[in-house]
């Protein structure tokens, strides 16, 4: 009978404890222990570290794969997209030319509008062969076809340019008034003085034929006086030097033009000087404007 | 075509040029390389059929070189035409009696023909005009300088186009 009741206490035991420990284990997990524990910190630092040297590796040998595969779509991409930032620029830039020029065709345009004398707008397409030297002139692209003769005048917004001294079919060529055989006349604006400009080359001119007793002063503006070319009072340039001999009857006075030849684009013959635009000639004005 | 020919057509390659070199000169030049001085290409030619052509052909080209230059500026036309046979009659004399074949005595007589050309014009205002041109030294040399970078170009150029027209002098042209 006590053999039916034999039980081996140690092995009996030893089961409960295998079945108890993952009981154990499982209520230990439930337990909230606020943060890591310190058993796990070793190995969770060293997995950690593994994991992050092969991920690097891993992520390193595909990042080069994939650089090396997409190299040649990458080099395609970068032409095009250069190409495009080349070609964007340069319309940027057109643009911009096309606005500045734009302006300046608006100004000139009202200027012509506003005028009282009838001008002809032309374009600057050559300078004197002589560059910085007596010779100052420059070749506009209207000529006799256009209704241009010898001795028009040529204005800009700023002031007087020149007149004109050759004429060809389709082009002019405009004596500038520092040109060494440039003259014209010309009063100072504020006290009415009158006397001839006269041009010396480079950018100067000079005011002759001032009376020693005429009031003229640095920095006067010189304008156009009673001729048939130009509109009266017209700018032409500014006094830049004054001297009075010692003896003599007149005054030594430099004149620098207004209108700098070297930035010179579009400039007005003036047809007819002013107030004297006939009916015809103010319709020919509106087809030129439509 | 015949030698005739060639020769017509070379002669006339050369005023081509000098108009072409005239038009630069007045419109794209004083852009690209400022205003201070121009490269002076037309005289460069009129250098290069002074020296290397018969007498005739280079008092002709002379004359119409200053035509051209004088048409294109406010300088009279006749002193510009007086300039350019004065300096086509100085360099057939320096020809006579200092001669080297080859691009370098070319460059000099080229940048001597330049100012050359300035002063004789200085000296016909001088004459004939009321008032001399100004005497600008500084600039005339500023533009010779400028000239001499180009000048070997131009002498290859133009010996290129003496091949391609057979009017090659070889014996004065080779260094």
């Amino acid at each position: 009978m006590f053999g039916l009741f034999e039980v081996d206490i140690k092995k009996l035991l030893l089961v409960a404890l295998i079945l108890a420990l993952p009981i154990i284990s499982v209520n230990l997990e439930k337990r909230d222990v606020g943060g890591v524990r310190w058993y796990d910190q070793p190995t969770i630092w060293l997995i950690n570290n593994t994991q992050e040297l092969f991920s690097s590796f891993s992520q390193g040998v595909a990042h080069t794969t994939s650089y090396y595969l997409n190299l040649l779509d990458v080099k395609k991409d970068n032409r095009v997209l250069k190409e495009e930032l080349a070609r964007l620029q340069q319309e940027l830039t057109q643009r911009e030319e096309l606005k500045i020029e734009n302006d300046r065709l608006k100004n000139a345009l009202d200027f012509q509008k506003a005028s009282p004398s009838l001008l002809l707008s032309a374009q600057v397409v050559g300078i004197d062969l002589w560059t910085n030297s007596e010779y100052v002139s420059v070749t506009i692209n209207k000529g006799s076809t256009h209704g241009i003769k010898k001795r028009m005048g040529v204005v800009t917004r700023e002031g007087i340019v020149g007149y004109i001294l050759h004429v060809f079919p389709k082009y002019s060529r405009v004596l500038v008034f520092s040109d060494r055989n440039a003259t014209a006349d010309a009063i100072v604006e504020r006290s009415r003085a009158r006397g001839i400009v006269e041009g010396v080359g480079g950018d100067l001119c000079r005011l002759k034929y001032l009376q020693r007793t005429d009031d003229v002063q640095v920095g006067d503006k010189i304008v156009t006086g009673f001729d048939d070319v130009f509109p009266r009072g017209f700018p032409i340039g500014i006094v830049t030097k004054v001297t009075k001999k010692t003896f003599g009857v007149s005054q030594n006075v430099e004149v620098r033009p207004i209108v700098d030849t070297r930035r010179l684009e579009e400039v007005f013959v003036v047809i007819k000087p002013e107030n004297s635009k006939s009916e015809n000639d103010k319709s020919e004005e509106s087809k030129d404007d439509a | 075509m015949n030698k005739t020919t060639w020769v017509v057509a070379n002669f006339l390659t050369y005023v081509f040029l000098v108009l072409l070199a005239v038009a630069l000169q007045t419109s794209v030049f004083p852009w690209l390389f400022g205003w201070r001085a121009n490269i002076q290409v037309a005289v460069v030619l009129l250098t290069y059929i002074c020296l290397y052509r018969e007498p005739l052909e280079g008092g002709v080209f002379a004359v119409l070189t200053g035509y051209f230059l004088g048409l294109m500026s406010t300088m009279m036309l006749s002193i510009s035409v007086f300039s350019c046979l004065c300096v086509f009659l100085a360099l057939r004399t320096l020809k006579t009696r200092v001669y080297m074949p080859g691009h370098v005595y070319f460059t000099w007589t080229t940048l001597g023909a330049i100012f050359g050309f300035h002063f004789f014009s200085w000296l016909a205002t001088f004459f004939f005009e009321s008032q001399a041109l100004h005497f600008g030294i500084l600039n005339w040399i500023l533009e010779i300088l400028l000239t001499a970078l180009f000048t070997r170009g131009l002498f290859h150029f133009c010996v290129w186009i003496d091949k391609r027209t057979k009017r090659l002098t070889l014996t004065e042209l080779n260094s």
